[in-house]
């Protein structure tokens, strides 16, 4: 979840770039609200409790803490639905950077 | 002469200690330090090292320093936080499963309605005409 800071940081310039974040996690709406809350993010965390999402972009985790979750994983959609641009990373620890993000956003 | 508290005991796994749990608690909001621990892996190493020193001069200079018992505690514990942290670092957060073929061969993004922590429900399709960088992430821990 701090990666969502690190974007937090940029968001104007990824903005300007002409892009909106959308954040997507397992968590149900009421936990995110609760523990995310607080950390003044401007851009909408979305509730896949049911995986749908998660599924329908291969991004399920097996048991990745106890329970099934989301892999770390961003996707880039183009201005007509297309996905332009993907990182999956190999390491959970390991998360795109904003200035990547930035770089493909041109 | 009276001996002296081993003061480094304390030392040693403090640092050891704020090393690892700041990586969690500050540090991995900073992407080059989260990719690697430039700060809290040699923070841990430098409380295990001192930890490991305060019992050498433990034993070494009895006459001087106290803690032989408390320090070889504090040892085994810097060592164990300092063990954990490594295999967090370098072992367990590689334990992904490989990217599945749907991840790595979508074209047409899926489309989806989802509730938002603010409780608005947030489609997809809003966003046509607009760029979207869509993140997943493994929840609030």
């Amino acid at each position: 979840m701090s990666e969502l800071q690190g974007l937090q940081r940029r968001i104007e310039e990824i903005r300007e770039a002409g892009a909106e974040v959308l954040a997507v996690s397992v968590d149900p709406a009421e936990t995110t609200r609760d523990k995310l809350g607080g950390l003044g993010l401007s851009f909408p965390l979305l509730a896949d409790p049911q995986m749908e999402v998660i599924d329908a972009y291969g991004v399920r985790h097996p048991g990745g803490m106890g329970t099934d979750i989301a892999r770390p994983a961003t996707f880039l959609i183009d201005e007509s639905g297309r996905i332009v641009w993907r990182d999956l990373t190999e390491n959970w620890r390991v998360r795109v950077r904003p200035e990547r993000i930035l770089e493909q956003l041109g | 002469m009276r001996r002296k508290r081993n003061h480094l005991i304390w030392v040693g796994l403090l640092i050891t200690a704020v090393g690892a749990v700041s990586y969690f608690s500050f540090f991995a909001r900073i992407p080059a330090l989260r990719d690697f621990p430039w700060v809290n892996l040699p923070l841990v190493a430098l409380g295990a090292v001192l930890s490991a020193l305060a019992v050498a001069r433990a034993f070494r200079r009895p006459e001087r320093y106290r803690g032989k018992l408390l320090g070889a505690l504090g040892l085994a514990l810097s060592l164990l936080l300092a063990g954990l942290f490594a295999f967090y670092v370098f072992y367990l957060s590689y334990q992904l499963p490989a990217a599945t073929a749907r991840a790595t061969e979508l074209v047409e993004a899926p489309g989806f309605a989802l509730t938002a922590a603010d409780g608005g429900t947030v489609r997809l399709a809003d966003y046509r005409g607009r760029k979207v960088v869509l993140v997943f992430y493994r929840g609030f821990w």
